[in-house]
């Protein structure tokens, strides 16, 4: 299994990178592989079948200096700022054909990273991890040509105020209650930790994490050649572009 | 006939059925599938034209799921289910006569490389769990 280095870049190139894997790993190019990532500027992703216009308050994401992307995932909008997010490649064929079943089994590597800094998680279906009745990480997948993708986030800190001005309610006048609830549901490791965990220490717990829950060793590398040259491909052509973020 | 998977069509690893007659292949998803993955919120179909084995022809969002499943057939797209994009959970409802995609064929190699209902039963190739 594939172990990459933390890449700290936009949110189109992250999209390209995670797309490129999973078509290298579908040509056989690549064995199984996980990353995890920050994003820098802060972005939002909507869900791959989501309209940007419905779900982004674009005046405000150009104010505040945050992308806008779209992802190659189902589900909603995420606002991504002070968080670890990882993702995954893997074979279809090598994880349970039960769909929950596979988000609890690959979870589980998170839940073991945060019991490594003292927080006790639990997986929370379909696809979310709780800790003390609040989520702290969320998770989607997607399929393609037998690989599976997951990519997920680990909220490190969280702005709630901040997350609400950018992302669109269908009702306004039901936003501050909106804001209330997330307030009440959402927490993050810096809330839960009993200090602060540096950067280094927080990407080797959850990479601990995975090696037992898969029971295997990450082995460190890089991305191929053709991952490189298909992922400028794909934040140039496709997640950077205004057309596809604006197709629904 | 398996209501699961009926003899009258071949079928592929991904969850695709196929039924060919005179170099037209009509093209959709397995009940397995879509009992599988429940409810369709989404779907994304395909647009009219050539179409190579392997690129995605349909992307769907279920209440749990959400993939793209690679064309079976290499081959030019010369009708497309349209309706279903309005109302994807007719899929649910029957996804042998809510049909994705019709294809004319370009390569009738490729379909050896397809199952009939029996081998594909019994490879649990349909399955999504």
């Amino acid at each position: 299994m594939r172990f990459l280095p933390v890449i700290k870049t936009n949110g189109a190139k992250q999209m390209a990178i995670d797309e490129a894997m999973l078509e290298a790993r579908a040509k056989g190019l690549i064995p199984n592989t996980l990353r995890f990532f920050t994003w820098k500027p802060s972005c939002v992703t909507i869900g791959y079948f989501q309209s940007a216009k419905r779900e982004v308050d674009f005046e405000k994401a150009k104010e505040l200096g945050v992308d806008v992307v779209r992802r190659y995932t189902g589900g909603g909008a995420v606002f991504h700022d002070a968080e670890l997010t990882y993702s995954l490649v893997m074979g279809e064929d090598e994880l349970p054909k039960d769909i929950v079943k596979s988000y609890e089994i690959i979870c589980s590597f998170i839940v073991k990273g945060l019991e490594k800094l003292g927080i006790k998680g639990t997986f929370h279906p379909i696809n979310d991890i709780i800790v003390n009745g609040r989520k702290i990480s969320g998770n989607a997948q997607t399929r393609k040509k037998g690989v599976l993708l997951q990519h997920g986030t680990i909220l490190l800190d969280i702005d709630v105020d901040k997350m609400f001005s950018l992302l669109l309610v269908p009702d306004e006048k039901l936003k501050d209650k909106m804001i209330k609830v997330v307030k009440d549901r959402v927490t993050c490791l810096n809330q839960e930790a009993r200090e602060k965990v540096p950067f280094d220490a927080l990407i080797e717990s959850f990479k601990e994490g995975f090696e037992e829950t898969f029971n295997t060793a990450l082995e460190p590398g890089n991305l191929t050649e053709f991952e490189i040259m298909e992922a400028e491909r794909l934040a140039k052509e496709k997640y950077g572009s205004e057309e596809y973020l604006q197709c629904r | 006939m398996n209501e699961l998977m009926p003899s009258d069509r071949l079928y592929n690893t991904n969850y695709s059925w196929i039924k060919i007659s005179e170099g037209i292949a009509v093209i959709g998803v397995t009940k397995v599938f879509v009992t599988s993955v429940k409810e369709f919120v989404f779907i994304d179909l395909p647009k009219l034209g050539e179409i190579k084995k392997g690129d995605t022809y349909v992307s769907l969002e279920s209440v749990k799921w959400s993939g793209h499943l690679g064309s079976p057939l290499t081959g030019e797209i010369i009708e497309v289910n349209d309706p279903l994009f309005d109302d994807p959970e007719k899929l649910n409802a029957d996804p042998y006569v809510n049909w994705i995609m019709k294809l004319k064929l370009s390569n009738s190699e490729e379909t050896k490389e397809l199952f009939d209902a029996d081998t594909a039963i019994a490879k649990s190739t349909c399955q999504v769990h």
